[in-house]
């Protein structure tokens, strides 16, 4: 049997129903400032997403490369890599030799590695590597006075090569002996320093504890 | 709102104009607070709030050529939020259901006839529908929205969509049936001439 829908109108009485029930509305409605609360809310947020547009994405891209290069230069700045007002000395930095010197190296070259690990760790106790707030520092000494501090400074950080504060005096300190090759000393306990480069232009202080090689 | 405005003013609402949505709140917010009113009773405003929250997340992207449509969306959208919050009383052990007006509150018909009909009182008598037929009901001849509408917002046939307009549009007329002729003979003859039932009567 087919089912056909009622006509609410046949029946005045449904029609009247459904007139009521369907009648206009009183304004305000029921609920409109809640919804245009929502509405400004939405199309307000949107209208802001809409003006930066991708830009977030860039932000956060351009802030995590700015971190990693920010990083990464203060990782660099830390090893010594990378030169630092006021900062002179640093870590060895490998720089040209000698004929001389590359011929020693390649003669006892099973003992080069030893030699340069010497190095390095006596390039840890140098003065170089430390500054002058740290222990041991002639600067730190404060029994001397302020020019001797400063003459022992620099004395200590050129390996005996600085001469200030020495005027007048013998350099007793640094005996050069001959027979060795140009531009080594030998310090009280001994052991020889090879140096190439030394003095060598205004970063030549960095440099010669970079190209130290003991022997004996 | 006419078919010929509906689009632009969907397209300003679109853009953000505040005017252009309270156009389409205006013409949808009194057929599904109605028709929620039938449906969840009480917690009705609630769940047209809830609505038109994410009528307002969606309004971007909706497309609809007629004002029909729109409402249909937002019917479609005010049921399922009202399905959510059944659920969510369920979830809370409450007796969700047995809320829901299969049989409403005693509503006498011969009120709903005789005396002063509000929209309220229409919707109370639509109320004692079981709550199917009273959902068609509504929707068909109160949000005026067609059966094809109908069928594709209650995931139903078409053909099951009319069965229950036409039960409920039958169980409508039997309440009507059934007042009392005595309920009605005191009234006087002049305020009876309008009412059709009443013109009807053979006293």
């Amino acid at each position: 049997m087919m089912i056909t829908e009622l006509d609410p109108g046949a029946d005045p009485r449904l029609a009247a129903v459904f007139a009521a029930a369907s009648a206009p509305a009183e304004l305000p409605l029921a609920g409109e400032l809640e919804a245009l609360t929502a509405y400004r809310r939405s199309h307000g947020r949107s209208r802001i997403a809409g003006l930066l547009g991708p830009r977030p994405v860039h932000l956060v891209v351009a802030a995590l490369c700015s971190g990693v290069v920010l990083a990464g230069g203060v990782a660099t700045a830390a090893t010594g890599s990378m030169p630092i007002v006021g900062h002179l000395h640093s870590a060895p930095t490998p720089t040209t030799r000698s004929s001389g010197e590359t011929q020693n190296d390649d003669a006892t070259s099973a003992g080069s590695d030893r030699q340069r690990t010497d190095d390095e760790t006596d390039g840890a106790n140098d003065i170089g590597d430390s500054g002058p707030g740290t222990a041991g520092h002639p600067a730190a000494d404060h029994t001397l006075g302020s020019v001797a501090r400063g003459a022992a400074t620099c004395t200590a950080a050129s390996h005996g090569t600085c001469q200030a504060g020495q005027h007048g005096k013998a350099l007793a300190a640094h005996t050069h002996r001959r027979g060795h090759a140009p531009g080594a000393h030998v310090h009280g306990n001994g052991r020889t320093h090879h140096r190439t480069g030394h003095r060598a232009g205004s970063s030549g202080l960095r440099r010669s504890h970079g190209t130290t090689h003991h022997s004996g | 709102m006419s078919d010929d405005t509906f689009p632009q003013t969907l397209a300003a609402a679109q853009q953000g104009d505040e005017a252009a949505f309270t156009a389409l709140f205006r013409d949808a917010q009194p057929m599904l607070l109605r028709y929620l009113r039938v449906v969840a009773q009480d917690d009705a405003d609630d769940i047209a709030a809830d609505t038109w929250v994410q009528v307002v997340r969606g309004l971007r992207s909706f497309k609809a050529e007629e004002p029909a449509a729109f409402r249909a969306w937002v019917l479609s959208i005010g049921r399922h939020r009202w399905l959510d919050h059944l659920r969510s009383r369920r979830r809370r052990h409450e007796t969700a259901m047995a809320s829901v007006p299969e049989q409403a509150g005693p509503v006498d018909p011969v009120d709903v006839v005789y005396e002063l009909m509000s929209t309220e009182a229409a919707l109370d008598f639509i109320r004692t529908l079981p709550r199917d037929q009273a959902e068609v009901v509504m929707l068909r001849y109160v949000a005026d929205l067609d059966l094809s509408r109908i069928a594709e917002l209650l995931g139903k046939k078409p053909g099951a969509v009319r069965v229950l307009s036409h039960r409920g549009l039958h169980r409508l007329r039997a309440a009507l049936d059934a007042v009392p002729d005595q309920r009605h003979r005191p009234a006087t003859e002049s305020a009876s001439e309008g009412q059709p039932g009443v013109a009807e009567d053979p006293v």
